[in-house]
């Protein structure tokens, strides 16, 4: 019966809150909020005709995707691409049930290996995407995304796992876990040392994040004015929605998790209090505009320069941060 | 809770999301309008009119590619003093790795690691 219980916890989280129906409308939002940001910051207006400000176009265009013809070319696979498509979106959301935001959060000794896990999913699928339908340009974009995704998957690992070495460190319990570091970090941040590590790491975090999110200036992979959309080319109608959900999916988790695990999700104040919840969007929003103002603000890179950049920056300085992490007195 | 657990229950999450999206996908494949034309099943090569065959990359070079653009310089560098055409060369630089690597093996032996 216990067993029955804790099944139905797991399938209440996974497709209600914080699971499928909660990321869904954040990744809805969270869409409209960057779109409208960034046309800002072009000197656009971004959405305006669909619902009031434009609120409703990223349902809009998810649903007009969805119910378009699936085109799929004569040597490419049909149902394959969904069936990947969904484990990469499941596989994400899986990852909501692990944060403190889940009101039955999955925690143990080293779970943020199983973070990492999940959180690999993604590429996995988009690589196989570009496998799947033979075309040059989908065939350029996989090759660049695999060259991108040697330099930036190890590092993703390194910089998740620097506030969890610092938390387990300083004696939270159970050891490397996603829930015992999001509650303690927020402390953590008042020794200088400590601050060092996670601010060398947040910084690389992000800079990774913007690289496994394809923004630019790391979006070489689909650079639609060389390769047209790189590994998805040949995709369209249901199966290009998918593809901008997973894409949505990353965008709202990935933040999230570097919300809870480098800035304590709603610390200093308890999660189930006004101050706390508008703290946590406040926190959420605030990287959502980082992102979004280097997507405005630089220009596309070539695959040299982005290996460059990320090999000169994001490299070595998420490797200072983990060395400090490991080493310093807390 | 342990790893174990928390790996099955997220693996479960996985499954049932992705599931009720694949079903979503049936149930929009059966529903879809279909217009006639043949054209468009052709593979997109800017109206070049292409083969399977050319349009395909071989699975070795795409790993290849991943190998030669991050490790651009140490790859060239290694082509241009092992691959001079000079069998001497090549042989002065096997030589050098082995017995490096042999030191290596040597230290860690006396340090009783294996």
């Amino acid at each position: 019966m216990q067993e029955l219980v804790e099944i139905a916890k797991t399938v209440f989280a996974a497709l209600v809150f914080p699971g499928l129906v909660f990321v869904f409308i954040a990744a809805w939002l969270t869409q409209w909020f960057y779109r409208k940001i960034y046309a800002r910051m072009q000197n656009r207006v971004g959405p305006r005709y669909v619902g009031p400000f434009g609120l409703l176009q990223p349902i809009a265009d998810f649903f007009k995707l969805l119910f378009k013809e699936d085109i799929v070319t004569v040597v490419a696979k049909e149902k394959e691409p969904i069936l990947l498509l969904s484990l990469g979106v499941g596989a994400v959301i899986a990852l909501t049930t692990m944060l403190p935001l889940s009101p039955y959060p999955l925690y143990g000794d080293n779970d943020i290996i199983l973070a990492i896990y999940l959180s690999f999913w993604p590429p996995a699928v988009i690589a196989l995407l570009g496998f799947m339908t033979p075309n040059p340009f989908s065939a350029v974009g996989t090759s660049r995304f695999m060259t991108f995704m040697v330099a930036c998957e190890p590092m993703w690992l390194v910089t998740l796992l620097v506030p969890t070495i610092i938390a387990t460190r300083s004696g939270a319990t159970p050891i490397f876990s996603v829930y015992a570091t999001s509650n303690s970090i927020w402390e953590l941040w008042s020794n200088p040392l400590a601050f060092i590590a996670l601010g060398l790491a947040l910084f690389s975090a992000i800079l990774i994040l913007q690289c496994k999110l394809m923004l630019k200036p790391f979006d070489i992979p689909e650079a639609e004015t060389e390769i047209v959309a790189g590994p998805f080319t040949e995709y369209s109608g249901p199966k290009l929605a998918y593809i901008l959900l997973l894409h949505d999916t990353e965008l709202v988790v990935y933040t999230l998790l570097l919300v809870f695990l480098f800035l304590g999700g709603p610390a200093p104040f308890p999660l189930l209090s006004m101050p706390g919840i508008l703290l946590l969007i406040v926190k959420y929003v605030a990287i959502v505009f980082t992102l979004t103002w280097i997507k405005a603000s630089t220009a596309r890179f070539r695959i040299e320069q982005a290996l460059t950049v990320l090999l000169k920056y994001a490299v070595p300085i998420g490797l200072i941060a983990i060395i400090l992490a490991s080493l310093i007195p807390l | 809770m342990h790893i174990y657990v928390i790996m099955l229950q997220t693996t479960l999450a996985m499954i049932i999301i992705a599931l009720l999206l694949y079903s979503t996908y049936l149930y929009v494949r059966k529903h879809r309008k279909v217009i006639p034309a043949p054209e468009k099943f052709k593979p997109y090569a800017c109206g070049e009119d292409a083969s399977v065959e050319t349009i395909s990359v071989s699975s070795r070079n795409l790993y290849w590619a991943v190998i030669s653009s991050v490790f651009k310089k140490l790859y060239r560098s290694l082509r241009e003093k092992l691959h001079t055409g000079i069998l001497n060369d090549w042989f002065i630089s096997m030589v050098l790795y082995l017995t490096i690597l042999f030191i290596v093996l040597v230290i860690i032996a006396l340090l009783g690691v294996i």
